[in-house]
């Protein structure tokens, strides 16, 4: 017992010197978590900071179609995004097959598994007001709108500036400012 | 899908616990559930850390060379407490204890305490001394909950980071700073390790910097001689350190990063004397402090393509018996990675070294001149070309420049063979130097006294002499590897090597001279450095992985050395390592370490015990740890159990045999 409340006292006396330099700035820490989970959260990010044309909707409260093609690599990370709006857009989270051609989405996230078929589906998306979003490697270089890269254990993102005119859609400055910009054509 | 990854889930707990603690007192509690990241903007978002999946594994699938990397969990859960014997845990590496302060570490033949074909680095700093040629390893005992791998690469490394990476190349890699928020506090206690406190706190440094402060103690009880006395040769260490990790922009990194540390090893060491019986066991008080200062910027144009700017001065100062003496080192490296084709990458820098050295004349070893400043300068490109879809080709060359030896050129050519999603066949053909250090080209060494009876008339003292024409030695390797792997379940890695090595170290005999000062009068019997010898080694290694149970680990690696009989007095020929870890619930892991190490064969020295040999040892560590709560680790290890002492190694000169004791400590770890 005397043992015992002897590392309790040790414990105390650390914890009141913690509260001690509690001053030192604590907030907004390093936070962890799975992959699919942060490219979710970029991916309503996206939605918000986005531009699409007028047209891209079919009325004002219309939904905001996010497409995941083909086989979801989200697991449950996606159901956070459901119940959420950008403006007055209800967001809607689908998962395609890999031979839809994608009516109706504003937003298509391509997953890995896709990488053989790139050059079909960007050809299928290119033009239209459709946000090309995919983890494939060198997705920005190849054509593809947003790339997300891990970068030492983080995700950055990297905007292929030509491919978003080609849809006709525009960036936010604020968001462009966090981007790894490339700017070639395709 | 998530990697188990305790570290990052624990420290993410405790930060929860620590927030809530500071901040209870302020209106919003901190919920500790799991946070909604799409409340986070994008900001916010690229400071998450992303707790990955299967990923860990790849990026050494495709390299071809004979990589192990040894992770903070392997650290953790092997019960070690020294930087040094972590080493234990990677294939290939000859890891002997010379007494309770000092190590003899070396990768494929040639080890000693002043081991000379390792180059060692530390976030891409180098701890290779020029000037004996070897790590100072007592002083590397790093805080081992901030490393955050050991990458250890057997065989040449010249091509990629230049001179002295001839047997292997080792990086630890800490780690960076968002990865170290929070405080933590442990202490460590046992009949070994006296006392060891390490106390680290990280925390955020306006919106895109973070910061970790650290401060280490370290006080353990010395070993024994091999008739059990005790070999007085306790030490102390205490560093403290920084490390400032800043994103100015979304493709811009800078970390600034610092150390310092203050040590006493007591040694024990033989030494000649002119007088009957002419030698003499000493205590060495070596008192060695230091420090460093590093800095280094990374900017990323894309994905393809990235440059970095790393500049670093160190200074270590060793006040000893057997080589006092004070080395600073001004290092700055450039290197720029881009992706010039689809098929290849290239990678080519500059790296400019400034040493400037002070010894101090000793009883043992006198250096002339006394005070130097030599500079190194070197180029190199190593380009990666993808020849098809399933074979990679490397070639890379390094050019540097050193005062001694003038320009070396180590060049390197490995190939990949990817035949599927799981395995892997690589070959490599390398070249490398080891240039000399400055004992080999201007040290006197006092090595042993021959008394009057063998010389005739005067006591002969037999000294060895540095020539300025000394040569770097030189290997050309020939590797073979295999991988193979099943997901996270089972890894296998087999790598064969033969070197071929030229213009070994090696002494020959030079015409006596006498001498009167130190009195009484002597004969000094020169012993002249040349590059005079060819020899060859070779051997294989392996490891596996294996999870039989989602909760049981094994980890295995044995290791093959052949080398010629008089090298195996240094090396052993066989080692072989088991390892357990058993998670017995998520809050309770017992972990069991079984290490094997074939005899060496006898060392001339000149104690009183003459010529001394090392017989096979097998030990065994034990290790318990429990997780009362979050936060809390408590963890109680028993190393060497299998006996009460025994002796790992001798040194090559001057050497009092000092065995290795059991140990038995316990740990507290609070982490907020």
């Amino acid at each position: 017992m005397v043992v015992l409340a002897g590392r309790i006292s040790i414990l105390a006396a650390l914890q009141t010197l913690l509260l001690a330099i509690a001053w030192l700035p604590l907030a907004a820490s390093a936070l962890a978590a799975d992959e699919y989970a942060i490219k979710a959260a970029y991916l309503y990010n996206f939605a918000k900071f986005v531009e699409w044309p007028p047209s891209a909707f079919t009325g004002d409260d219309a939904p905001l179609h996010i497409c995941i093609i083909n086989d979801n690599p989200f697991g449950d990370a996606l159901a956070s995004l459901r119940g959420k709006t950008v403006g007055s857009h209800a967001v809607s989270v689908q998962a395609l097959p890999s031979h839809s051609d994608g009516s109706g989405c504003h937003i298509v996230f391509i997953s890995r598994s896709q990488q053989p078929r790139l050059k079909n589906l960007l050809a299928t998306f290119g033009k239209r007001p459709v946000l090309t979003v995919s983890d494939i490697e060198d997705f920005a270089q190849a054509g593809g709108i947003i790339g997300l890269v891990e970068v030492e254990q983080r995700i950055h993102f990297i905007v292929n500036l030509a491919a978003m005119r080609h849809a006709g859609l525009k960036l936010s400055s604020q968001l462009l400012k966090l981007a790894i910009i490339v700017d070639e054509g395709n | 899908m998530m990697r188990k990854l305790a570290f990052d889930n624990k420290t993410w707990g405790a930060l929860i616990l620590a927030t809530g603690l500071a901040l209870s007192s302020l209106p919003h509690p901190v919920a500790a559930a799991a946070p909604d990241l799409t409340e986070l903007d994008i900001e916010e978002l690229m400071q998450v850390n992303v707790i990955s999946a299967a990923k860990q594994y790849q990026p050494w699938a495709d390299s071809a060379a004979a990589v192990f990397v040894i992770t903070n969990e392997d650290i953790r859960r092997s019960g070690v407490t020294t930087l040094a014997e972590a080493l234990r845990l990677a294939p290939g590496m000859e890891v002997a204890r010379i007494d309770a302060n000092r190590w003899a570490i070396s990768i494929r033949g040639f080890n000693g305490r002043f081991a000379n074909k390792l180059l060692v680095m530390i976030d891409g700093r180098s701890i290779y001394t020029p000037a004996f040629s070897g790590v100072y390893w007592e002083i590397q005992d790093l805080p081992l909950g901030d490393i955050d791998r050991i990458e250890v690469i057997r065989g040449p490394g010249g091509s990629l980071w230049g001179a002295n990476a001839v047997n292997g190349v080792i990086n630890i890699i800490n780690k960076p700073a968002r990865a170290t928020q929070g405080g933590v506090v442990s202490v460590t206690a046992g009949n070994e390790e006296r006392s060891i406190i390490d106390a680290r706190y990280g925390g955020q440094w306006g919106g895109n910097a973070q910061y970790r402060l650290y401060g280490r103690q370290a006080r353990r009880d010395g070993f024994v001689d091999p008739e059990g006395r005790d070999a007085g040769d306790d030490w102390t260490l205490q560093r403290g350190g920084f490390r400032l990790d800043w994103q100015p922009t979304g493709r811009d990194s800078v970390s600034v990063m610092g150390d310092i540390y203050d040590g006493d090893f007591d040694e024990n060491v033989v030494v000649p004397i002119l007088t009957p019986p002419y030698a003499e066991r000493r205590l060495d008080s070596t008192h060695a402090h230091g420090g460093s200062l590093q800095t280094t910027w990374e900017r990323r144009y894309s994905e393809r393509e990235r440059i970095n700017l790393q500049a670093y001065y160190q200074y270590e100062d060793h006040d000893a018996l057997l080589a006092p003496f004070r080395l600073d080192t001004f290092d700055v490296d450039f290197q720029h990675n881009f992706q010039w084709s689809e098929k290849q990458k290239l990678v080519w820098g500059l790296n400019y070294r400034r040493y400037h050295d002070r010894f101090d004349p000793s009883m043992l070893i006198t250096l002339t001149p006394s005070s130097q400043t030599s500079e190194l300068f070197s180029l190199f490109a190593q380009d990666q070309i993808a020849v098809t879809e399933r074979w990679l080709l490397t070639l890379g060359a390094r050019m540097e420049h050193n005062d001694y030896t003038g320009w070396e050129f180590q060049p390197s050519i490995r190939l990949l063979w990817k035949p599927d999603d799981r395995q892997r066949v690589w070959a490599a053909v390398s070249r490398a130097v080891r240039t000399p250090s400055r004992v080999e080209e201007d040290a006197r060494i006092n090595a042993m006294t021959l008394p009057p009876e063998i010389t005739g008339s005067l006591p002969g003292l037999i000294a060895t002499l540095g020539d300025q024409g000394f040569d770097s030695e030189k290997l050309t390797a020939y590797e073979l590897g295999y991988r193979t792997w099943r997901g996270q379940d089972f890894s296998l890695d087999v790598t064969a090597f033969y070197n071929d090595y030229d213009e070994l170290f090696a002494t020959v005999q030079g015409a006596p001279f006498p001498e009167l000062e130190p009195l009484p009068p002597h004969l000094v019997l020169p012993l002249h450095f040349r590059n005079l010898f060819n020899d060859d080694n070779y051997g294989f290694e392996v490891a596996a992985d294996w999870r039989p149970l989602k909760h049981w680990r094994l980890q295995m690696t044995y290791t093959y050395l052949w080398s010629r009989p008089e090298e195996r007095q240094w090396s052993p020929l066989n080692q072989a390592s088991l390892r357990s870890s058993w998670d017995l619930r998520d809050d309770l892991e017992l972990d069991a370490w079984l290490l094997y190490t074939s005899k060496l064969g006898s060392v001339p020295t000149i104690s009183p015990l003459g010529a001394v040999s090392v017989d096979p040892s097998l030990n065994l560590t034990l290790r318990l740890g429990w997780r009362p709560q979050p936060g809390w680790e408590l963890s109680l290890v028993g190393a060497n159990l299998l006996d009460n002492q025994h002796l790992e190694f001798v040194q090559e000169v001057f050497s009092y045999p000092v065995e290795v004791e059991r140990s038995v400590y316990g740990q507290i770890k609070w982490s907020f």
